[in-house]
């Protein structure tokens, strides 16, 4: 698509947000900014591809655009006019459509009543004019090149047709801007492909669209222009011809700076856990991998690599497809949570507010939560031995905090996350297994969470940290396995070899490093 | 000093709230203060208050039983039976009777943790199950004139005329209150109710506690039963009824429960039916049409339950 001589749809000038409220007022006066002055544009007819790692800074640009959240500083143009999108009823009337990662679909009525939701043609009585519905819905998808029967219930419809649903109605609203959020991540291949042709089609009828994704095959399909995100800050913008995915990556990991990882433990040989032929999903190919005392063990790869999934697996919260795992020499048949933590397993999980804390009570009822009955075995709560639990959390940790007493979900991040450290080291773990310790937490908090890992590494835990993050990745590791859709690539265990250029290398090479394996 | 009293409000506001009351009816409601009056009122505390604390433990995990009120009726008919058809002894007839209630709440409990069935659709059914149960093993009559023997357990007077069952239902309400806070019991319903996925993901066996939870309040719906009977002077399969659990949940609702789930104290609840009693006592003594008393009890529960949603709708904006 020759954008050159197309007509500019959008600009977006140095759009600046802080870290904001729940009312989405920005918090000027931390000066944390989510986004950095980042300019952005699209053209009619074009798919313009944003990059960038989790918490780059891609929703939260997109979120200014479709009117969740107002920018604190910076402008919009619309069709070269200045615009201001205050909420998602104006983003739609100025022609901006946005398809969230999760459909905002009733999978229980049909077609056409989701298509006019909200809005349904009605007579002089208030009865909905069913056919006329009916007939607008099937004259609109058609023109998209589906013939469906608009009395289709959405639950008999595949995913992929759900989503074509859900682009038609944004289409419906005249749309001159599509913005797609992740649209194929619960996919399958064949319904990529109906979902790729709808795309193309419309970008032929001189509609911009901005698609975020982090499959790099697709983006490189569909993609007429590339925007990288690092930080918040824009990196760079790459035209096809320009583009190289090598080159992407490094955008999009930035420059190793190794300030924040101090080593200080020896890792040893002796087996705490290993795992022999897994198969973390149904069609994936089994593997096998190890983790020492005194070791950090770092699983990396893609959003959707599996590595969460495989946590869960051996943690006992999930089903597995085959394989065995035998803990401290012994095979440990049939995980569960609860026989888990009696072993010494604990899995400080990836999301720490829906799956880890209690937000509602404080932090000593935190930390005690997984050793509630060693601490007060004889039913009647030790609440003194809890306290003292709670404060060897917040010494151990240094959780900034006003007592054993602080409600946990009026701590920062940071300090959320200590606290459920301090409920799993409560546990006196063997393995400790770590879910994304430092996603959405400041930089300070990060560094003593580097510290932590090291010292339980020291004291002779066996570590497992899963991370998105390529400087962690290469910070903290001893050894790194790397994952592709449910698959173990390849393992990095010397650590000369540890170098972002390499690890690059392997994540780009995942698949056909995969095929060969086999 | 402002935001003391405020605090004791918050944390004790069924308390204040049935002060207020009855300083107000003492003075408007003729023959309320009468020494006599005060005794029936908490007579008729008793029986509901148990049914309260049962809730309490539900409502904490957001779950609900609404079979209390007429497991109290299939108990006192099986009660009556097995005294004057079977001529028990009073003591196995009372062993027998909770037995009848934590099995009734062990089948509730097993079908809502371990069939995954919805509380108040599996409560409402097994409700049924035992109003029936209890017409046919009674032949829709009820049975007078009970032993001696059974009807002193409850009603030997103690201070006045306040009877022995009065003070069994306080020293219930105390247990539940330190089961609710000082157990590991209590924590982990409080667990459950906050965040069920951090539980499951921390070892907690979310299944078994509920499990426990909805037999305790099976065996308490039991206790009532017995303790109706006792105060009623006759087994009838219509006692207690699909009103009970709703006025429980008024209570709890009253004393500062959250209908989501996470926090249910069980003294609120305990004054919350005292409140309702001290209401429903009022517009006895004032003449006033009774029915007013259970609409009064739909707006409580209603006002709650908005109050809930917006608050939830607050929280989701976030």
């Amino acid at each position: 698509m020759g954008s050159a001589n197309s007509t500019k749809l959008l600009e977006m000038k140095s759009i600046t947000k802080y870290i904001y409220d729940e009312q989405g007022r920005g918090l000027v006066a931390t000066g944390i900014k989510i986004l950095d002055a980042v300019d952005f544009d699209l053209f009619a007819g074009e798919v313009h591809v944003i990059m960038g790692e989790n918490g780059a800074g891609k929703s939260t640009l997109m979120n200014v655009l479709g009117g969740v959240i107002e920018p604190d500083e910076g402008e919009i143009l619309i069709n070269g006019e200045k615009e201001r999108i205050r909420n998602t009823a104006e983003a739609r009337n100025k022609g901006i459509g946005f398809i969230h990662q999760e459909m905002n679909l009733c999978s229980n009525l049909d077609i056409a009543h989701n298509m006019f939701l909200g809005r349904e043609p009605h007579n002089r009585l208030g009865l909905s004019k069913t056919k006329k519905m009916n007939s607008e819905t099937a004259q609109m998808l058609s023109k998209l090149g589906f013939n469906i029967d608009p009395r289709t219930k959405l639950k008999n419809l595949s995913t992929a047709m759900q989503q074509i649903v859900e682009i038609t109605k944004v289409m419906s609203y005249h749309s001159k801007i599509l913005i797609m959020d992740e649209p194929t991540a619960t996919l399958t291949g064949r319904e990529v492909d109906i979902l790729f042709k709808l795309i193309r089609d419309l970008r032929d009828s001189n509609i911009g669209i901005i698609y975020i994704s982090h499959r790099m095959e697709e983006i490189e399909d569909l993609g007429d222009r590339f925007s990288v995100l690092r930080d918040g800050k824009l990196v760079g913008v790459m035209s096809k011809s320009e583009y190289s995915r090598a080159e992407c990556m490094k955008m999009m990991a930035g420059r190793v700076v190794n300030l924040m990882y101090k080593s200080t433990h020896v890792p040893t040989k002796d087996e705490v856990f290993r795992v022999e032929g897994i198969k973390i999903g149904e069609n994936t190919k089994p593997f096998d991998f190890q983790i020492n005392k005194g070791e950090v063990v770092s699983f990396g790869g893609l959003v959707g690599a599996g590595r969460t999934e495989l946590a869960k697996s051996i943690f006992g919260a999930r089903q597995y497809y085959g394989g065995s795992i035998f803990f401290e020499g012994r095979e440990y048949k049939k995980p569960s949570v609860s026989k888990s933590i009696r072993l010494g397993i604990s899995y400080l999980t990836e999301d720490r507010k829906i799956e880890g804390l209690v937000q509602q009570m404080d932090i000593k009822s935190n930390t005690s939560m997984c050793v509630l009955d060693q601490v007060s075995p004889h039913l009647v709560l030790k609440t003194r031995q809890e306290a003292a639990l709670a404060q060897n959390a917040i010494n151990r940790f240094s959780v900034v905090c006003l007592g054993v007493n602080h409600r946990t979900g009026t701590l920062s991040g940071g300090n959320q996350q200590k606290v459920c450290l301090g409920k799993w080291f409560a546990t006196e773990p063997k393995l400790l297994i770590l879910d994304e310790p430092t996603r959405g937490i400041d930089v300070n908090a990060k560094a003593q969470i580097y510290e932590v890992i090291d010292q339980a590494a020291k004291d002779g835990m066996a570590v497992m940290v899963i991370t998105s993050d390529m400087h962690e990745l290469i910070g903290i590791s001893d050894r790194i396995y790397i994952m592709h859709e449910g698959n173990l690539v390849t393992e990095i265990a010397d650590k000369r070899e540890m170098e972002q250029e390499n690890l690059i290398k392997y994540f780009l090479n995942s698949d056909e490093a995969c095929e060969s394996e086999a | 000093m402002k935001k003391f009293l405020l605090s004791l409000y918050m944390k004790n506001g069924a308390i204040v709230i049935a002060i207020v009351l009855a300083i107000i009816a003492s003075v408007l409601v003729p023959n309320f203060s009468n020494i006599n009056n005060l005794q029936t009122l908490l007579k008729q505390w008793a029986t509901p208050v148990l049914i309260c604390v049962a809730i309490n433990f539900l409502i904490v995990t957001g779950g609900i039983d609404l079979s209390a009120g007429y497991l109290c009726g299939l108990v006192s008919i099986s009660c009556g039976l097995m005294l004057m058809v079977y001529e028990l002894p009073v003591s196995v007839c009372l062993l027998i009777s909770i037995l009848i209630g934590s099995l009734f709440g062990l089948f509730n409990g097993c079908v809502i943790c371990y069939l995954q069935i919805p509380p108040f659709i599996t409560t409402l059914g097994s409700g049924y199950i035992a109003y029936g149960l209890a017409q046919i093993i009674s032949g829709s009559r009820s049975i007078n004139h009970l032993p001696d023997a059974f009807m002193s357990l409850g009603n030997t007077r103690v201070i006045g005329t306040l009877p022995t069952m009065v003070f069994f239902s306080a020293a219930i309400v105390a247990l539940g209150w330190f089961f609710m806070s000082r157990t590991t019991y209590g924590r982990k319903l409080e667990y459950i109710g906050n965040n069920e996925k951090a539980c499951l993901l921390g070892g907690i066996n979310v299944n078994r506690i509920k499990c426990i939870s909805y037999v305790q309040s099976g065996l308490l719906a039991a206790l009532a039963g017995i303790f109706l009977t006792m105060r009623t002077g006759s087994a009838a399969p219509t006692l207690g009824g699909a009103g009970m659990p709703f006025e429980a949940v008024t209570a709890c609702v009253l004393g500062g429960s959250a209908l989501a789930g996470g926090f249910s104290p069980i003294i609120g609840g305990a004054f919350g039916v005292l409140i309702l009693k001290i209401t429903e006592n009022c517009i006895n003594l004032l003449n006033i049409e009774t029915y007013i008393y259970d609409a009064l009890l739909a707006i409580v529960v209603f006002m709650a339950i908005v109050a809930e949603v917006l608050k939830s709708r607050k929280l989701q904006t976030k």
